[in-house]
């Protein structure tokens, strides 16, 4: 099976005939179509980003990350590492595994920029002391409309895409 | 930025297949692989192996289930040949 890397057969259905643009426009569709069978089985748990989604929108209802702000976070945020837990299992047995690094790794710079760039405002605002200014409120909305935005490009390539383009 | 770089040994249908699999991923197991492609255990042997020599795949055995499991991963080399190689197709189509 597969633990004998060393048999094989001597025919090579390697190689495409030359490098003209029709079959390399179908070597890339072969290769996107690959890539979109794997994300498909390595999504991340969407509904738990919906969760966290909600629980930082009721938090930041409470206007002022008070005691019941952090318990909804905590509370609602549960869900995410048990949906990180549950999605990872789901992988292995799949026969993929994946870090967190490689799921950045695999989206285009740009979509990376956002979604690092949204973590990191929501990671430090939230570090911050508990009574917000009017400024940081608008920073942490701009933060959150920027990751849920983030969060909606993930949605759309992995389930809609995925899902109708091949 | 992307280098271009047109890489034959990851051009072959099969092997840019498996390059595309593994690259959004750390990892994937050999029978995950075979069942993707719908190749023949063989076949998929073969051109693992002809990636692995070429060090742009690694090879890892782990046992799981008191049965030997076959993982293959890109490597770091492996990684960049197949972006280049990515972007010098699009170059070459002008996408």
């Amino acid at each position: 099976m597969g633990d004998d890397l060393a048999h094989s057969s001597d025919a090579d259905d390697g190689a495409l005939p030359g490098v003209d643009p029709v079959t390399v426009t179908a070597a890339l569709d072969d290769a996107a179509a690959a890539e979109r069978n794997i994300r498909r089985v390595v999504c991340p748990p969407l509904w738990a980003f919906v969760v966290t989604g909600v629980a930082l929108g009721a938090a930041f209802s409470l206007k002022a990350m008070d005691f019941e702000g952090w318990l909804i976070l905590l509370v609602l945020g549960v869900p995410n590492v048990i949906g990180g837990w549950v999605q990872a299992a789901y992988r292995k047995r799949r026969g993929v595994t994946q870090s967190m690094a490689a799921w950045l790794r695999s989206w285009s710079s740009h979509m990376r920029v956002v979604y690092v760039i949204a973590a990191a405002v929501l990671v430090t605002a939230f570090m911050l002391p508990l009574n917000l200014s009017l400024g940081w409120a608008v920073v942490l909305g701009v933060a959150v409309a920027v990751s849920w935005v983030a969060f909606g490009v993930v949605w759309r390539d992995m389930y809609i895409n995925g899902a109708t383009k091949r | 930025m992307t280098a271009t770089r047109f890489n034959d040994e990851i051009h072959s249908p099969v092997r840019l297949r498996i390059c595309a699999m593994l690259s959004p991923v750390d990892s994937m197991e050999f029978q995950a692989l075979r069942d993707r492609l719908g190749v023949a255990d063989s076949v998929l042997s073969k051109h693992l192996s002809r990636l692995e020599s070429e060090g742009l795949v690694g090879i890892d055995k782990a046992k799981a289930d008191g049965r030997q499991r076959t993982w293959a991963r890109l490597t770091p080399h492996g990684r960049r040949e197949y972006k280049a190689h990515i972007a010098a197709l699009r170059e070459i189509v002008n996408l």
